[in-house]
């Protein structure tokens, strides 16, 4: 096995025994995202709840940072400005924060957009963190991990909105499973996510709904949007192919007929 | 490489808010990430040093130079003593004075409950309230889950609580086989294998008071003991006996009210697969001031993929009852429910049919209820639906609405139509839930109307609010405010209003107020819900209500919290949370205008209990991890509202995850 490989299965290992490995790290932040909007020369400002679940009393950190998301799904945070990052604009209220057993803090912050910003979409994420490491055993090794939350924070400016297109459909295999894929391009100038309500009847003749996948497709980028079966509510299937899938697609107040054939 | 779904901590479900995704970021190693949403486990890049412990490559500007007071609110977990078995202690000082036109009443108590978790000897908690009350204090004390060897778990009460009873007397879709709140004792046993041994026994009463809650005791002695088995995966089998002996009805309280004795008996035996359940009742009661009487009714229920199908056929004697507390009887005739769900339809339809099983001289009746909603898109749904009730007469009651998402709101506007004889009413109703900043919440209606009651008529118009948050640190206010105003004779101009405040001014101390205020002429709406007789609730006297609740709070935990509600020592916890309401529209939500339940018990897996506030909410900070069962016990849920789902719901609590569920209490059909 790569080193990168075994890397990325420790990482997986470790996402698994994350509630014990994190132990010493039992902090909880509401909402889970902002998408907030903004015109130039405005300055927002958010409150989000941090609070310690545990008995005793925590130490945190809190800071911006920018982030990217691989092609893979994966996400990346970076503590250096990125090109174009937004957080000059961004002010928090501490960079340490003590919270009591038990505790919860409305934390501040605010986004003050120039008021010769362009209409576009400005992205960070108010990273959380544990003060002290805490140590995770995997495979036999003993690391010393840093519980941390992330809350992302989306800011559209001026009007800025996702412009999404279909580029390609088809299948792909996820987890040794064929499931129905569509590609979506995003030419505007903020993120968006697909939605929608679609149907159809698979090679096993059952009724299925189909869900797309609420992943954020940035603005520039082409994603991947694997359509989720349903045999009904709560409970997940695996549409038997060929399959037609149709309905509509919605995304941004936008939408769009949609009718496909997967096999 | 495409992206794979659902990430490894997906969260089930959308009925629930989990907020919050978790990462955990080994120093020097690569970056986990953990969350409900979207990324999934990767390596971070070359050169990010997020994460590490080197000095920041940026440096965040501070609001007024970090110069900000912080906003910290205390929680209810102490912070120091983490020494011992988790264990917790709440006394609160009550007083309530509440008036009613010239009536006038001031109670007062005080209230303790508390708990104590052993690894050996099961969960003990203690719930009790003493002082000036209607009837007399409340006392329970709780041994719950206490382990032996073979799998058994046995839980023991004692003290005011109510009679313990066979899961298979709680399953049933159309008539009920009511629990005895009683002074006793009671105790229940169960094996892994499905299992379960009771008995109880006590002096029966009737739960009293809402800010100060009491118990008055009625004559007579109720015992009672029962037991189920799980004979195969198919088939459940069970048998109940309930005895009142020289006992009073609960609905009379005159000294000089008769007594009687009763023999009763339930026996059930259930048949169930993945997607058909089935369940044979029989019950049968013997008193001693009329003649016995016998019941049987079969209900089934089948999951056909989206479709859920329920029907059923019932036959109960007259005199029926079950120890001193009154059940269905001298009815006959059967029921067909179905429903469709899926995420863009859903649809029910109720058709119930039932006439006198003896020489009553009763009509016959007919009821059919429906309803139906289509989503057009993920913004904007619409919906309708009707009940219509045939016996003597005809009543009927019809909606339609239209429900759009707005970036800052949902807005409902509905149109209501109903009749009934006499009366007949029209509203029109535009209801609103706003996005609100973390720690608020608001929920706005407005509503016209014309009601006629043959003789009379008259034009209302009016609205309501529903609106609170954390005003300032340890400080949170939530108030509740209708006003209708009626310009005819037939319908009374309302107000409504009630305000919750919660000031907590010490770690462990806090300080609660309700005040509401009440101005009408009595409740006048049709309603056509039920298979039972319309209500007609005029009221021609004016009442004038007020009231004011205080309560000053004690509480403090201590012990290892490392063991979470529910969960072993080192698992993680979630924080469980929501409302117990009066769920008036039948939208599943919250809204302006709808009263949370007070008073109202709320289990956690059986276990762990709490009581809602003034407001009808609850809370649970520490749960662990995983999925869990939550009950809400009908003690206090006045008449004739009924628990949805028997008060019983799922929910996935993640670790550090803030999960919600709000349970619904409908009008019974």
């Amino acid at each position: 096995m790569s080193t990168e490989r075994f890397l990325l299965a420790l990482a997986a290992w470790l996402c698994l025994v994350a509630p014990a490995a994190a132990q010493g790290f039992n902090a909880a932040a509401s909402p889970p995202r902002f998408e907030l909007r903004a015109k130039p020369g405005e300055r927002l400002r958010e409150v989000v709840e941090i609070s310690n679940v545990a008995a005793l009393p925590t130490k945190l950190r809190v800071r911006t940072a920018d982030w990217t998301l691989g092609a893979d799904a994966s996400v990346s945070f970076f503590d250096e400005l990125r090109p174009g990052s937004c957080r000059p604009w961004v002010a928090i209220e501490r960079a340490d924060l003590a919270l009591p057993g038990g505790a919860r803090a409305r934390y501040r912050f605010e986004v003050a957009v120039p008021p010769e910003a362009p209409a576009g979409e400005c992205r960070f994420a108010l990273l959380i963190e544990g003060d002290e490491p805490v140590n995770a055993s995997a495979s036999g090794l003993n690391l010393p991990v840093r519980g941390r939350l992330g809350v992302i924070v989306y800011v559209a400016v001026g009007g800025a909105a996702p412009v999404l297109e279909i580029v390609k459909s088809g299948v792909q295999t996820v987890d040794g499973k064929r499931v129905p894929t569509i590609w979506v391009r995003n030419t505007g100038n903020a993120h968006g996510r697909v939605g929608g309500f679609l149907s159809g009847v698979d090679a096993k003749g059952r009724e299925l709904e189909f869900t797309p996948l609420s992943f954020p497709i940035l603005p520039g980028e082409t994603r991947a949007i694997t359509l989720n079966a349903q045999l009904g509510p709560q409970q997940p299937a695996d549409a038997a192919l060929p399959v037609r899938v149709q309905g509509t697609l919605e995304w941004a107040g936008a939408s769009l007929p949609f009718d496909q054939r997967f096999e | 490489m495409a992206p794979r779904l659902a990430g490894i901590l997906m969260v089930t479900g959308t009925a629930f808010a989990v907020p919050g995704w978790a990462q955990v970021a080994p120093a020097t190693t690569p970056e986990v990430v953990a969350r409900a949403e979207n990324p999934r486990p990767t390596r971070k890049q070359a050169g990010d040093p997020a994460g590490s412990t080197a000095e920041p490559a940026y440096r965040d500007q501070l609001i007024a130079d970090g110069t900000l007071e912080p906003d910290i609110w205390r929680g209810e977990v102490a912070e120091t003593n983490t020494a011992g078995w988790p264990r917790g202690l709440r006394l609160d000082a009550i007083y309530s004075h509440q008036s009613l036109n010239s009536l006038s009443q001031t109670q007062y108590g005080l209230g303790i409950s508390g708990f104590l978790a052993t690894p050996q000897h099961g969960t003990f908690t203690l719930d009790g309230v003493v002082g000036k009350q209607q009837g007399d204090g409340l006392l329970t004390l709780w041994q719950r889950d206490l382990p032996f060897d073979g799998g058994w778990r046995a839980t023991n009460g004692l003290g005011t609580l109510n009679s313990a009873a066979i899961d298979l007397t709680r399953q049933q879709q159309r008539w009920i086989v009511p629990t005895t709140p009683m002074l006793g004792g009671s105790t229940e046993w169960r094996d892994a294998g499905g299992t379960q041994l009771l008995a109880s026994v006590g002096q029966p009463g009737v739960y009293t008071g809402v800010y100060v809650p009491g118990f008055r005791r009625l004559d007579g002695t109720v015992t009672g003991a029962g037991g189920q088995w799980t004979l195969s995966p198919r088939w459940t089998v069970g048998l109940q006996y309930q005895d009142a002996h020289d006992a009073t009805s609960p609905f009379q309280f005159r000294p000089d009210a008769q007594r009687f004795s009763t023999s009763s008996w339930f026996g059930a035996a259930a048949w169930q697969d993945a997607t058909t359940r089935v369940q044979f009742n029989a019950l049968g009661s013997d008193t001693s001031l009329t003649q016995s009487g016998l019941g049987a009714w079969v209900d089934a229920t089948i999951q056909d993929g989206r479709y859920q199908h329920g029907f059923g056929l019932f036959y109960l004697g007259t005199a029926l009852v079950w120890a001193n507390q009154p059940v269905g009887s001298d009815t006959r005739g059967a029921y067909y429910r179905i429903n469709y769900g899926s995420r863009q339809w859903w649809w029910d339809l109720m058709l119930d049919y039932a006439e006198p099983a003896g020489e009553a001289q009763l009509p016959a009746a007919t009821f059919v209820s429906g309803s139906v909603r289509y989503q057009f898109g993920q913004g904007l749904g619409v919906g309708a639906g009707g009940n219509a009730r045939h016996a003597d007469g005809t009543a009927w009651s019809a909606y339609a609405y239209v429900e759009k998402t707005w970036p800052l709101l949902i807005n409902r506007n509905q149109i209501y139509a109903a009749s009934n004889q006499d009366q007949r009413e029209l509203t029109l109703s535009a209801s609103q839930t706003w996005s609100m900043p973390a720690g608020t919440r608001l929920s706005t209606s407005a509503l016209i109307g014309r009601y006629d009651d043959g003789r009379t008529s008259s034009q209302q118009y009016g609205f309501s609010v529903f609106g609170g948050g954390d005003l300032a640190r340890q400080l949170s206010l939530d108030a509740n405010v209708q006003w209708l105003n009626s310009t005819g004779e037939a319908t009374p101009t309302t107000l409504l209003g009630n305000l919750g405040l919660t000031y907590r001014f010490l770690p462990q101390f806090s300080f609660i107020a309700t005040l509401y205020r009440n101005q009408t002429r009595g409740e006048n709406l049709v309603v056509v819900d039920s298979p039972l007789a319309a209500l007609s609730r005029r009221f021609e006297e004016r009442i004038n209500g007020r009231g004011i609740a205080l309560t000053l709070r004690f509480e403090e935990r201590a012990g290892s919290m490392a063991a979470p509600l529910g969960g072993a020592p080192g698992s993680g916890s979630g924080r469980l949370s929501g409302v117990v309401f009066l769920d008036a529209n039948e939208s599943g939500r919250f809204e302006a205008g709808e009263q949370g339940v007070a008073n109202v018990t709320v289990v956690l897996d059986g276990r762990f209990a709490v009581r809602t506030d003034a407001q009808g909410r609850y809370e649970f900070p520490a749960v662990a991890a995983g999925r869990h069962r939550i009950s809400v016990l009908p003690d206090n849920l006045p008449l004739p509202w009924m628990l949805v789902n028997e008060g019983q719901a799922e929910v996935e609590v993640g670790v550090r995850g803030n999960v919600s569920a709000d349970v619904a209490a409908r009008r019974n059909r």
